[in-house]
This record gives structure tokens, sequence and C-alpha cells, in this order.
């Protein structure tokens, strides 16, 4: 009876050891594809419709996590910000958060997390698709409520070619790609106006405008920037 | 208690061939399972000192070697075909893991390769014997980061409030927005950490292994355990908190923020006691049954 254990334990160790080897192999061989420069993103027109590009005045929220010890975590290999004002006043704060390779555990993550992290609270958060010049974008937008300031938020996240907050689907989408021995990158756009607390201006009202803003943000941008926005242009093969 | 003498040994002394298999079957895990364990404490364990993984993992390299008397190269034909067929998928889950960087799926398919092994060397009677550490084995697999953060946002929000809430009716100065907590001069923050998802997992983890290992002789006792378990570990989330709360009221935010090590160490101990406490506490109530024991 025990005559078998010597070949099939011989047959299990060169199994393992040639899963082992394959799998070390497959992960070297995976190649970087991104949408564009990185450089590209400091591209951004300094107007984008009824907006004008002003210097900040306000901090933005970090796009960071925290860790173990409550330290943020800032996990983008480059974050572009920018403050545009309109005749009213009315300020937006754009901020483009980009990482040169997407992995499943270590890729961009929803603002909402961000915001969580350092003390606000979360509410009216829905999903809004946004009709663009170069295509449709599904995007999501929250009210961040804030010790003395309420935030809109509006934004996208896109995965190589694939615009999408959904886990599943993003995960999907790294894991079929790097079959293809691609390595996805990942950038995080995000618009929000923030109000000191009190004002008379609706959560809906600030949603409205920070649409009509990523959408002009995306008709008045060079060719390179729209692609590094929204990626490869979704007719083409 | 009786044991068998034969089955002491694993395998018998001079059955050099089978313990020469042996070893090259420890090998071939060896080298799919130690490069999944250097990648999951790097990424998962280093980062959050949240999670009690490794001391799970011991528990249940204890669990393994209590069965080990059932690996003595006794599979049938039909077995051994079984085994390298579930080798062959679990392998192939485990290359797709590893190369795609997929942790979940990689230690699935490693799993599903120490199984195959089991059946390999101890046939359907061994891997019968194995079944429960084997599934125990799923709850070192680290929780996706996705799933992980959207279970946590409510489960950060009840802990910031209840310990505000409490403190605050002991008269302490301390309020809350959202995850951040001001007490006195500090400010406090519910990190991923502190709001233990993978601590919760992992101390139920504990608690099953616990009622594996010494199972209480009676039933009613196992099962009040069970139920004990989740709550158990809840209470001491929350005593963890509240304790971090306390040092930095007293001692200041940097003595607070080298406390979280401390805590997460803690936590564990406290854990422990609660259940050899609690599972003291039902005996003495439910009775220990002595003369029912199970061998």
């Amino acid at each position: 009876m025990r005559r078998y254990a010597l070949p099939a334990a011989a047959l299990f160790l060169m199994l393992a050891i040639c899963t082992a080897a394959a799998a070390h192999i497959a992960m070297r061989s995976l190649r970087v594809v991104g949408a564009g420069q990185m450089q590209v993103l400091g591209a951004i027109p300094g107007k984008v419709g009824h907006w004008t590009m002003v210097p900040m005045l306000i901090d933005p929220v970090q796009p960071s996590l925290v860790d173990a010890l409550g330290q943020p975590v800032l996990v983008y290999d480059r974050i572009e910000t920018r403050s545009f004002r309109r005749d009213d006043g009315t300020t937006i704060m754009l901020m483009l958060a980009y990482r040169r390779q997407q992995h499943q555990e270590d890729r961009v993550h929803s603002p909402e997390l961000c915001y969580i992290a350092q003390g606000y609270v979360l509410n009216g958060a829905r999903d809004v698709p946004i009709q663009t010049a170069a295509g449709p974008i599904s995007a999501r937008s929250f009210t961040a409520e804030g010790i003395d300031r309420r935030e809109q938020v509006l934004y996208w996240i896109r995965t190589g070619d694939l615009i999408s907050n959904q886990a599943l689907n993003v995960r999907w989408e790294i894991f079929s790609e790097g079959l293809n021995g691609k390595l996805l990158d990942g950038l995080l756009v995000r618009a929000s106006i923030v109000r000191p607390a009190g004002q008379a201006i609706s959560a809906a009202a600030d949603e409205k405008m920070l649409r009509a803003f990523l959408t002009e943000l995306v008709s008045s941008s060079p060719s390179t920037l729209t692609r590094m926005l929204m990626g490869s242009d979704p007719t083409a093969t | 208690m009786a044991v068998s003498t034969s089955s002491i040994r694993f395998p018998a002394r001079a059955d050099w061939p089978a313990q020469i298999a042996s070893l090259l079957t420890l090998t071939g895990l060896a080298v799919l399972t130690l490069p999944t364990l250097y990648s999951f404490a790097t990424i998962f364990w280093a980062r959050t000192s949240d999670t009690h993984a490794p001391v799970v993992l011991a528990f249940i390299v204890v669990a393994f070697w209590r069965e080990r008397h059932a690996l003595n190269w006794s599979a049938t034909p039909r077995a051994v075909a079984c085994a390298f067929g579930t080798a062959l998928f679990g392998a192939v889950l485990y290359f797709l893991g590893r190369s795609q960087s997929f942790y979940q799926l990689e230690g699935l398919g490693l799993i599903i390769v120490i199984a195959a092994a089991i059946l390999l060397i101890g046939g359907f009677h061994g891997l019968r014997r194995y079944l429960f550490p084997c599934f125990m084995l799923l709850f070192v697999i680290p929780v996706p980061g996705s799933i992980a953060d959207h279970l946590l946002v409510p489960l950060k929000m009840v802990l910031s409030q209840a310990v505000t809430d409490l403190f605050y009716a002991l008269g302490y100065p301390i309020s809350n927005h959202g995850v951040i907590l001001n007490v006195g001069f500090y400010q406090l923050q519910i990190a991923d950490a502190c709001a233990g998802l993978r601590s919760l997992i992992s101390l139920s983890a504990i608690g099953l292994l616990f009622v594996y290992l010494l199972p209480p002789s009676r039933p009613i006792v196992t099962v009040l355990l069970l139920l004990m378990t989740p709550l158990l570990a809840l209470i001491a989330n929350f005593l963890r908190v509240a304790v971090l709360v306390m040092i930095t009221y007293y001692f200041g935010g940097d003595v607070g923020a080298s406390a979280h090590e401390l805590a997460a160490l803690s936590e564990i101990v406290i854990v422990l006691a609660f259940f050899v406490l609690t599972r003291l506490l039902f005996e003495a109530i439910f009775g220990s049954g002595d003369e029912t024991r199970r061998a």
C-alpha cells in the first residue's frame, strides 16, 4: 500500500515547483499600459466654460487613507489640484490623482473613504451619469458634512479604459487585462464645491454645477488630457 | 484516555521510503506556502496591526499536528487520482492568483493544494479528519480591502459614537465628528485598525479553534461558547478603543499613538482570557459532566 508513496510525492513536488516558477515568470512579464504620460495631467486648461483658474485658497481633502497608527498614506504617483472660480464667486476644486499601476489590493480608492477617515459624515451618495463630448461617464456624487463646512463632491475613477466605481467591475477588469499581460493605470477625477455650514444653496444645485463643470472640462481639454481622463476612444479597437 | 501506540509515530520508524515521501511532499507545500505567507505578512499583517491571523495560523498548526497519525500513506488508488486532480485545480488557482497579485485567489488555491496533499497521504479517511482545520485556513486569507472598507464604515461610526457617549457620560471632555474623536486637548482617530473587522474575524476563528481543540463535554456549553464568540470579540474591540482614549487623555497623543501596537497584542490576551473565563462559568452552571467526558 505504501509503494506509491515515493513516486507520488516526487510528482507532487514537481507540480509545486512548476506552479511556483510559472507564477513567478508570469508575474514578472506583466507590461504597464498607461493612457498617456503622467505629465499630461499638468495640461489642465486655465479656462473651463465660465470658470477661470484661480490660486488655491482652501485646503483640499487629501486623497489618502490612514494606516494602523492613524497616519495618512498617500498612494498616488501624481496629484494635480486646481481651483476654478465663476463670476458669482462660486469656487470649484478640481483634483486629479493618478496611479501608474492598479493592483487588486493597491489601487485608486473611492474618495468617500478618505473623507470619512478625515472626520466627515457622508450622506446622499448616488450614481450620476454624465454625458460628455467624448462619451458617457458613470460618476458618483455625495455630500460631506464637516465640522464647519459642507462639501459637495462629484467624481469618477478610471481604471485602464473602464470608468467604474464598482469594486467588482474594477477588480474583474484588472484581472482580465492582467491575463493578457497588461498592468493598467488609474485616475481619480474629483470636483467639489465647499460651502460654509448653513449656506442656503442646496446640495442638488451644487451637484448640477459640478456636472456642468466636468462636462466642460472634457470639452476644453487637449486630446492627450481627455485620453487620460476617460481612457482610449471606446469606438477604437 | 487510550491512545493506540501505532498512531504515535509518523510514519513507522523503519519505513524510510514513506518518510522521504513525506519530506518531499512537505517540501512541495513549502515551495508554495512560504512565498504566499511572505506576501500576506508584508502586505496585510505588517501594515495593519488589527489582524491576529498569525495566532489563528498557530492554532491551526496545532490542530494539524494533532491529526497527524492519519497521514500514514494509506490512500486508495482512487484517492490518489482524486488528489492529483485536486492538486492540479488548486495549482491553477494559485498560479492565477499569484501572478495577478490576487491574494485571495492565491490563498484559496493554496488551501486546495494542501487538501490535495492530505488526500494523497491520508486518503479519504485522512481528509475527513482534516476537514475542519483546512476549513479554518480560510480565516487566514486576508479580507479584500474593498469589502473590508465598506463593512468597516458603519462599524467605525457606531464604535466612535458609542465610545464618545460612554466617556461623556463618565464626565470626560469628549466629542466626536464622524470617526475623529476630540478628547481633552488631543485628537484621536478610529482608524481601520481600531475598528478591527479583520481582528473580529481572527478572534472568531480563534474562538472556533478553541472549542475544537478543547471540546467541552456538554454540547450546550459548546453552543453557548460559539454564540458568545463574536460578542466577546466585539466587546474586546470596544475595550481596546476605550483604553486608547483613556491613555490619550491622561498621557497625551504621542503615548496614545504608540499604544496602538500594545493594544493589538493585549486584545488577543484579553479575548483568550474571556474565552477561558466564560467557559469555566458555563461549565460551572451546566456541570462539566466528568463521567461522560469524550476520549
